[in-house]
């Protein structure tokens, strides 16, 4: 009877790690397949470190930190310095010569200001606007202006359907697109917008749910 | 009544202007700091390793804009 108890013991034992080497190697082979980034300015960010969100529960680890294609901020990042180079450009074309040399001066310096704000607010923009994926959930910070925000979240069994839009000559050279999640949360679709690598981050995904199945089978649940 | 109208024939159009870039600047001031209360807003939801250089860059805004309106109330 000993015998049969010890033997029973030790199979579910065995069964018990060969569950866990299983989720283990789901993780890994994730991690294996982002690599490590430290870059903190980087629009993807895989295992980022001292990076934490508002929301971010107690042991929740962070794989992807998404920001929008760096190529994206080429736009205003070319108005911004035609805009610093606007007043060398002006002085052949002189608007501003009828005003006295003093209020001159003080015009180009208030024009600086609008252009260090014209750069801030679009920098914040694409800083602060992350898709991230946890090991539990995925969350959407959008900043939609200076004074508005919405933090949307959803957990990863909760995903039910990734779609994958990429056109365009610029997205297909640069490898970025924009990836829609349907979910079977309270917001029912999540838009990664113009995110680099749109096919690893799926993988990311796909592997995630299977992880969070095989915890679920397992009552592992947190 | 004359010394009202003695105050509206003397003031200058230099004046009036420097008045209203005051004014102006006076604006910007409250956005600077309405960009830069944003900005540690937006850092404790997001916080990274790059949000020291973030906050550095809106209090030097900051600091520029109100530079920028002492020299307006000098020079001008």
């Amino acid at each position: 009877m000993a015998e049969i108890y010890s033997a029973s013991v030790v199979k579910k034992t065995k069964v018990k790690k060969r569950r866990k080497k299983k989720i283990t190697s789901f993780r890994r082979e994730i991690y294996q397949l982002i690599g490590k980034t430290k870059n903190p300015l980087a629009a993807f960010v895989a295992k980022p470190d001292g990076v934490n969100f508002e929301t971010q529960l107690s042991k929740e680890k962070i794989i992807l930190l998404l920001r929008r294609h760096w190529i994206t901020n080429l736009g205003w990042v070319l108005i911004a310095s035609l805009m610093i180079f606007a007043p060398v450009f002006l002085t052949s074309f002189p608007l501003i010569s009828f005003l006295p040399s003093r209020f001159q001066f003080i015009v180009i310096l208030m024009w600086y200001l609008l252009v260090i704000a014209f750069v801030l607010e679009r920098f914040l923009s694409w800083y602060f606007n992350v898709n991230i994926i946890t090991d539990e959930r995925i969350i959407d910070i959008d900043f939609y202006n200076l004074i508005y925000k919405e933090i949307s979240d959803a957990e990863i069994e909760e995903i039910q359907d990734v779609t994958l839009t990429m056109g365009g000559v610029i997205r297909t050279i640069f490898n970025f697109g924009t990836i829609l999640i349907q979910t079977a949360a309270e917001k029912t679709q999540f838009e990664f917008e113009d995110v680099p690598n749109p096919a690893l981050v799926i993988q990311v995904l796909k592997r995630m749910q299977l992880e969070e199945r095989q915890e679920a089978l397992e009552g592992r649940i947190r | 009544m004359d010394a009202l109208v003695d105050f509206i024939l003397n003031i200058s159009i230099w004046g009036v202007a420097k008045a209203l870039v005051v004014f102006a600047l006076l604006i910007y001031l409250v956005f600077a700091i309405v960009v830069l209360r944003q900005v540690y807003l937006m850092a404790k939801v997001v916080s990274g390793r790059a949000d020291f250089l973030v906050k550095v860059f809106a209090w030097a805004h900051l600091f520029f804009v109100v530079f920028v309106i002492f020299l307006a109330l000098v020079i001008l």
